[in-house]
């Protein structure tokens, strides 16, 4: 008889764990998502106006020459053409 | 083939000081005489304001925003300096009610109120309206050359210049009491010392980066990303404040066209030093050098007579290149 009690008591105990520990996965669970959520949004912010450029290396370096070309005309053509 | 591609991409990214350092050359070339202490001092006196200006708009540019209206609020703090420190014995002086010289810390501080109530106005816009810097400073910079011009105007005479200033205010800024050096030099030099602490040793710095970097993360990570907007706003204000204080002395003679422009030598001058428009880049040193080069590429073109138009058309190159350079360093690392 008391063996069978202290199975009952033993197997309420477990139940109560068993509820503790979903309940605890519950909350983790939703802390997860939460975390989830705010990596994603930070992964697709467009966060700096850099971002929005899309053109490639060799695009920019054919600019960049192209205005160094430009500035270097223009400061001869104002040092030595008077 | 991978030494060849480094060597291009080390030009590809220093193109700008490649460039500047031939014009000035050519300078040198045209005109020894350019390369003298004289002129040297010359420049670093030119470049101080401007630079304490720039270290004020850097860390708006760190936070991926920017600053317009920094050379019209200089204006406002400008006149403010010269108009409580001008001679006691002029008679056209603007608070005749004034006979006694006030202490020079007077003006001072009543100049770093004006400028950081402004950049507190554009801080709030920014920080807790989420608008767009670029807009917020484009309406004050109106407010503040509209209050400038006003000030100015309500003068007894008119809207004549503020001149004619208090002699000590004038030695104390142009004065060269220390190594043959203006004065102007050594207040631009704690000024540097002290935002590299701020930027490099505080909370404030490392919460400046972190937000221009992502403000998302920032916030994500627990930083107050207003609170620490409104600071940097708040210090930019009070370097404003004692830009605008030095400047008058400087030029001697406050008008309604004081400060404009300021703000495109300084943003121009972070451009150049390597601050990035995309936000969380920048350093103290390459700011000195940024305003430092662009003063020395006015004061060359000047020196060897170039047409002031063609001026304009060379220093917007100049920012637009300096731009592209920043953009192809951020695509490659991408």
């Amino acid at each position: 008889m008391e063996e069978k009690e202290r199975e009952l008591l033993t197997e309420e105990a477990l139940l109560e764990r068993q509820r503790a520990l979903e309940q605890k996965e519950e909350e983790l669970k939703k802390k997860e998502s939460v975390l989830q959520k705010a990596e994603e949004k930070i992964a697709k912010t467009k966060h700096g106006i850099y971002d929005r450029i899309d053109v490639s290396v060799g695009t920019m370096d054919k600019i960049i020459f192209v205005l160094g070309t430009l500035l270097v005309i223009a400061v001869f053509a104002g040092i030595f053409l008077k | 083939m991978e030494e060849k591609k480094n060597w291009s991409e080390f030009l590809l990214n220093y193109a700008l000081y490649f460039i500047l350092g031939i014009m000035i050359i050519c300078v040198i070339i045209a005109d020894p005489s350019f390369l003298s202490l004289n002129n040297f001092l010359k420049i670093l006196a030119q470049a101080s304001t401007r630079g304490i200006l720039a270290l004020g708009v850097a860390g708006m540019i760190v936070l991926a925003g920017t600053d317009l209206s920094a050379g019209r609020v200089l204006g406002c703090g400008a006149a403010i300096s010269a108009s409580l420190l001008q001679s006691v014995t002029y008679a056209s002086r603007m608070y005749k009610g004034i006979t006694e010289p006030l202490p020079l810390w007077v003006p001072l501080i009543l100049s770093i109120v004006v400028c950081v109530a402004f950049c507190l106005v554009n801080g709030f816009g920014v920080a807790k309206l989420h608008m767009h810097a670029f807009i917020i400073s484009l309406g004050t910079q109106l407010i503040a050359y509209g209050i400038l011009c006003l000030y100015i105007d309500s003068q007894e005479g008119g809207a004549q210049p503020l001149a004619s200033l208090d002699p000590r205010y004038i030695d104390l800024v142009n004065g060269r009491h220390i190594l043959g050096i203006p004065n102007l030099v050594w207040f631009f030099l704690i000024c540097a010392i002290v935002m590299w602490v701020i930027w490099n040793k505080t909370t404030l710095g490392k919460n400046m980066f972190a937000i221009g970097g992502n403000t998302e993360a920032a916030a994500v990570s627990g930083v107050n990303v207003a609170k620490n907007i409104m600071l940097v706003y708040l210090v930019a204000g009070v370097l404003y404040g004692i830009a605008a204080f030095l400047e008058a002395a400087r030029i001697q003679s406050v008008t309604t066209s004081t400060g404009l422009n300021y703000d495109l030598d300084a943003i121009s001058g972070c451009v150049i030093g390597g601050v990035s428009f995309n936000g969380g880049i920048g350093t103290i040193p390459g700011v000195i050098i940024g305003v430092i080069i662009l003063q020395v590429i006015n004061y060359s073109l000047y020196y060897l007579g170039v047409n002031a138009y063609l001026q304009f058309v060379i220093k917007g190159l100049i920012i637009i290149l300096a731009v592209a350079i920043d953009v192809r360093k951020y695509i490659a690392k991408k």
